[in-house]
């Protein structure tokens, strides 16, 4: 009985320091995703010109994305007369797939989204994603330096505990 | 009611709206434009003539109306470009934007100008809302006397030329490979693809093309036995369809006229008469009636 106490302990430290790395290593591989959907709308608006809820429609349909609710929100709320950056704002507060560290940015991208000629948005478009690189690059870094931390950490944690009890 | 008054209210303030939705069945069927103009009252063209919208319904006097401030302006605005000011670019230097549902909506502001043209709009001042209606059969009557001929509608501003058109496309469609041209999405008004309005299930539609650029890439690689074009104003749009009719092609196409004996004098579209491109003229009177149809 003692040692399968244990052994939960174990597994339970050891999951919990696998989980907190894990949630950097999403931060880092969803970060990049919304490089990529920066980069898409960009190609777009050059090549295309969608309206927005258009557009919108189109990223919320593409499979890469499917992990964001927050383009569905948009996409399902979105009227002629409602200001979209209202929606936006909202649909990526309640989006946890969000990126905390992300989160100012692409709030700042909805209220720009829209508003200029092509070459505002392309600009506009271009800005943001070079702040979301910056947000990448630090969530590779914290993940480089804190994930296996918290890996080695979780199971010393079991380890430890299981000495103590034992 | 006409679909397109419902859609069209969809982009307007909700104080507009909530008077409108007020309005019976048989008003709204007669509206034809809604104007709003920033600090002045909310007018309705109906039948020819303007009136105000108020909370209880239309009236002619100045009394209990609907204003609308600068920033109902701005947001009906935003609304009409669909927030999208990047995909409308064109059409705000031109004055005006065809929303869903084939209205357009004529933009007020103060220009900005690069040379000679104007590159965009800022500070808009007044929007006013074109009903685009769709009435099926009102061209049946001259494709009886004109089959298989190339018609040129005319008629003054507000005369109807548009909706005539769609259901001339509509009939000529529904029995002939057809190619509509449709420069400023009105007629059919395709949204994602899909037109909102019959114009036919043999038509092609361009939708979008400058008329010219339309004309020729119909011409190369659709085959139509007949091409549609709204309003021919330039002298390009002249020769390309000079250069489709040199090629077999008929056209039906409306131009703008103030009355039947202006068609003729219309320097611009001489060259049209002298090739004998049309073989019939219908001229469409500011009832939205045909007032005279012409064998040329």
């Amino acid at each position: 009985m003692k040692w399968i106490g244990i052994l939960l302990l174990f597994l339970s430290s050891g999951g919990m320091g696998l989980y907190a790395s894990q949630r950097l290593q999403n931060d880092v591989r969803r970060t990049e995703k919304l490089i990529a959907l920066t980069e898409e709308c960009s190609a777009y608006i050059r090549y295309q010109q969608p309206e927005l809820d258009e557009l919108i429609d189109i990223l919320s349909t593409n499979p890469t994305y499917q992990e964001f609710h927050f383009l569905q929100s948009i996409s399902e709320n979105s009227n002629p007369y409602l200001m979209p950056s209202t929606i936006w704002n909202d649909a990526i507060e309640n989006d946890t797939a969000v990126p905390f560290p992300t989160r100012e940015i692409l709030e700042s991208l909805g209220q720009v989204l829209g508003t200029t000629d092509i070459e505002g948005q392309l600009s506009a478009l271009e800005l943001h994603r070079i702040q979301l690189q910056q947000v990448l690059s630090g969530c590779r870094e914290r993940y480089q330096k804190q994930g296996k931390l918290y890996q080695s950490l979780g199971i010393l944690a079991g380890c430890m505990l299981g000495v103590l009890l034992w | 009611m006409n679909s397109s008054f419902q859609k069209v209210q969809d982009y307007l303030p909700e104080s507009v709206r909530q008077c409108l939705r007020k309005l019976p069945e048989s008003v709204t069927d007669e509206i034809q434009e809604i104007r709003l103009r920033c600090g002045r009252p909310v007018m309705i063209s109906q039948r020819g003539k303007e009136v105000f919208l108020t909370p209880s319904g239309l009236t002619n006097k100045n009394q209990n109306v609907i204003f609308m401030t600068s920033e109902d302006i701005a947001r009906t605005f935003q609304a009409v470009m669909s927030h999208s000011v990047y995909s409308h670019e064109q059409d705000i230097a031109e004055g005006f934007v065809t929303i869903r549902g084939g209205c357009r909506v004529g933009i007020c502001g103060s220009a900005v100008r690069n040379g000679n043209s104007v590159q965009s709009l800022r500070n808009v001042n007044g929007l006013n809302f074109r009903i685009a209606k769709e009435f099926q059969g009102i061209a049946s009557g001259i494709w009886r006397q004109a089959e298989n001929q190339s018609i040129l509608i005319a008629g003054t501003v507000g005369s109807g030329k548009t909706t005539f058109l769609r259901d001339l496309c509509r009939i000529v469609g529904d029995n002939l490979k057809t190619s509509l041209i449709d420069e400023r999405g009105e007629i059919a008004s395709v949204v994602r693809g899909i037109p909102q309005y019959d114009v036919g299930i043999m038509t092609d539609i361009l939708d979008g093309y400058p008329r010219k650029n339309g004309i020729l890439t119909a011409l190369r690689v659709l085959t139509p036995a007949y091409i549609v074009c709204d309003e021919i104003s330039t002298e390009e749009d002249v020769n390309a369809i000079l250069q489709a009719h040199g090629c077999g092609v008929k056209f039906i196409a409306s131009v703008h006229a103030g009355n039947f004996d202006d068609i003729r004098k219309r320097v611009m579209i001489q060259p049209l008469f002298q090739a004998g491109v049309f073989q019939y003229c219908v001229y469409l009177n500011r009832e939205q009636a045909i007032q005279r149809v012409q064998r040329l």
